[in-house]
């Protein structure tokens, strides 16, 4: 724990610069120290901080896979096979519907990742005064073979340790956050009980996550939405970093950010429950009914002794519940009932139905429907039947993976309108602002006052809101 | 479907009917329980005018027919044959009265519901069905049929939630894969309060309409102006 702050020194000039040496790294936390901004220095007045502890926070930062050695600059990539029709032609035409060819960016991209031992190692120099040049590779997975692998790759891939780059690991981040937002999702729907027995397992089966390829890779995510995500990150770092997980020998291998099942007994959920501080005093049968919450609606599924989280339930929940939100307060407890159930069903529903299921007036319904037709929360579909005379019904559909993209599309617009009217207020008051701040009294100081609540309202309410766009573009 | 037909009494005032009458007669009480639209029956039979409304008011005298309100349109005159009770599609069904829904009868129902799942901790629509019958509440038994449908809208407020006994704990008394209704507790009918809906924006019904420099623009946004008004 003693080494939190210098890890969130660490990490915040890796999210600033990008990628850095050990050296740079180095330098730049001691300009900082000298400066008086470091967190270490201001949080546990320290003055010095030496190549070797600089060096340990890393380790301990790449052990816990928060950071990673940057991937190769010019990968080496196969060349493309050559195309053979005749083969092409005897697949069979399901093969050809589920397999998606690869593009070449995304073959470069997969072949500059280093190998898994090489991506989560620190080189260090442990005689730097004699020769600069014994190496040592600190990892916590690396084994003998793995070592002779990357003596071979060091001699040409990787230069020496000046040269070695690391960045932070999006991908980690945002598989903690994922997971995190998870166990808040079901601590607000169920209870802190089905919480905690969530986040046990969670816990145990992060190991599991082996899956190295995601759909969204972190520094697609980071440079998305700007300095958005990368001012969330800063906040959420300082969070997880505090986390015990970061001191946990048992940090999970790199995995998925989609990954979706990984199976547990129920013993061995109980076991990691009562590790936790919040789970010491579960009993037994107070986990067996926790499991039942969970498993209704089915966020874990169990059977035969045998339990799964179900990650993307879990997700959907959450994006369906901040959705539903929206529509109560933006359009009322009518359209909300009626949002719900047409949710729920999932298909075309008729005008008249929906009114008789949710006890909207049939005059109003239409008018309800329409509304949330118009600022694209619903999808409309007319239907004409020709009898005796020609009748119209109209028939309404939550169409999910549009209206995700809409609501996404409005929080963005959100951040933006956040960030405009804070600089226009601060625009407004730059007068009251170049003032020192011994003349600012009376209503001058309310206006300060008011100026820098209204700040805190706007940043604190980005960092929510960051939450949520990362619910629906990242999870 | 509420088709409710009379006997008819030995001495029918139908039997002392003019033509004109009896023709109105039979087209109206040959649409049973859907009835028809004054300006149809005008169509159908071309009687003229004086003659049409004298009809209609001696039937209507001789209570043989009635008027009937309309959901479809409530401002139009419409006719049926007195022993018959509207169809749901010209009454609206159960839950209207007089071509409006009984939102007090309704919201009594759905308040004796929730008492009874509340008392219960965990119950079966049969189960809630006996409770309302037992309680003597109300004058004429609910129908299963009603009663799950204010179940169905108590779950989609977020006032209660359905779920499937699995036959043990609060379940042991339910079959496993029945469904049940069970009390949501403290937070009945208050979802959780989203990131987005905490800021005006998520709220803002012109946020479409919304620009930096235009008409609706975050930096002249009154709804902001509200927000920091600590």
């Amino acid at each position: 724990m003693l080494l939190v702050p210098q890890c969130i020194d660490l990490l915040k000039g890796l999210l600033e610069h990008g990628r850095l040496t050990l050296k740079q790294m180095f330098d730049r936390v001691n300009s900082a120290v000298r400066e008086g901004k470091s967190f270490v220095v201001n949080t546990l007045n320290r003055k010095l901080v030496t190549l070797d502890s600089v060096q340990e926070t890393l380790i301990k930062l790449v052990t816990a896979r928060y950071v990673e050695r940057c991937p190769a600059p010019e990968p080496v990539l196969a060349p493309p096979p050559p195309k053979d029709n005749a083969s092409t032609q005897k697949r069979g035409a399901k093969t050809q519907q589920i397999e998606e060819p690869k593009t070449r960016e995304q073959e470069v991209l997969e072949a500059a990742v280093p190998v898994e031992a090489i991506r989560f190692s620190v080189i260090t120099n442990t005689e730097p005064d004699v020769d600069g040049e014994k190496k040592e590779i600190k990892s916590s997975t690396v084994t003998a073979r793995e070592k002779r692998k990357y003596d071979a790759l060091e001699s040409d891939e990787f230069g020496a340790a000046e040269t070695v780059v690391y960045r932070a690991n999006f991908e980690e981040f945002i598989r903690r956050l994922r997971h995190k937002a998870c166990v808040d999702s079901v601590r607000a729907r169920l209870d802190d009980g089905a919480a905690t027995v969530l986040s046990a397992m969670l816990d145990a089966t992060r190991n599991a996550e082996t899956e190295v390829k995601t759909k969204k890779s972190g520094p697609s995510a980071a440079s998305f939405g700007g300095g958005l995500l990368l001012t969330f990150f800063w906040f959420c770092l300082v969070g997880l970093l505090v986390h015990p997980l970061l001191a946990s020998p048992s940090l999970g291998v790199l995995g998925s950010v989609k990954a979706r099942y990984v199976s547990l007994s129920m013993s061995s959920i109980y076991e990691e429950v009562i590790k936790n501080e919040a789970g010491r005093n579960m009993t037994l049968e107070h986990l067996r009914a926790s499991l039942a919450e969970l498993s209704n609606p089915p966020v874990v599924k169990g059977s035969d002794d045998s339990y799964s989280i179900d990650f993307e339930k879990i997700i959907e929940l959450a994006h369906t519940d901040e959705v539903e939100s929206v529509v109560l307060k933006r359009y009322g407890r009518d359209a909300y009932r009626i949002f719900r159930l047409l949710s729920k069903e999932g298909r075309l529903m008729e005008t008249e139905k929906i009114a008789d299921a949710t006890f909207v007036g049939k005059k109003d319904a239409p008018k309800v429907l329409y509304k949330l037709w118009k600022d694209d929360y619903l999808h409309m579909e007319k239907l004409v039947v020709a009898a005796a005379r020609q009748m119209q019904f109209l028939l309404w559909k939550v169409k999910k993976e549009t209206l995700w993209k809409h609501v996404l599309d409005e929080m963005f617009h959100a951040a933006l309108n956040l960030r405009i009217r804070q600089a226009t207020e601060v625009d407004k008051e730059k007068e009251l602002l170049l003032l020192p701040a011994e003349k600012r009294t009376g209503a001058l100081h309310d206006r300060n006052n008011r100026l820098r609540n209204v700040k805190i309202l706007i940043q604190s309410s980005l960092v929510k809101l960051d939450d949520s766009i990362m619910l629906f573009y990242d999870f | 479907m509420s088709l409710k037909r009379k006997q008819p009494d030995k001495k029918s005032p139908a039997d002392s009917l003019s033509d004109h009458e009896h023709i109105l007669y039979n087209l109206i009480r040959g649409k049973q329980d859907i009835g028809i639209w004054a300006g149809d029956m005008k169509r159908e039979i071309n009687l003229p005018n004086n003659i049409f409304n004298k009809s209609l008011k001696s039937l209507q005298a001789k209570n043989l027919i009635k008027e009937v309100v309309n959901i479809q349109n409530k401002g139009r005159k419409h006719y049926m044959a007195a022993e018959f009770e509207p169809s749901k599609e010209i009454s609206g069904g159960a839950w209207y009265v007089d071509g409006k829904l009984d939102v007090d009868f309704i919201n009594i129902v759905r308040a004796q519901c929730v008492r009874h799942i509340v008392r219960l901790k965990v119950a079966t629509l049969e189960g809630i069905s006996d409770a309302l019958k037992r309680s003597g509440v109300f004058r004429e038994d609910l129908t299963k049929q009603q009663i799950e449908e204010i179940l169905r809208a108590l779950v989609l407020d977020g006032d209660i939630v359905e779920l499937k006994s699995n036959g043990s704990g609060v379940f042991a008394n339910v079959p496993v894969g029945k469904v049940c209704y069970k009390s949501k507790g403290g937070s009945v009918g208050e979802p959780r309060i989203g990131a987005f809906v905490s800021i005006p924006c998520g709220v803002c019904p012109q946020i479409g309409l919304c620009t930096p420099d235009g008409i609706i623009s975050p930096k002249t946004c009154e709804y902001y102006t509200k927000w920091f008004d600590f």
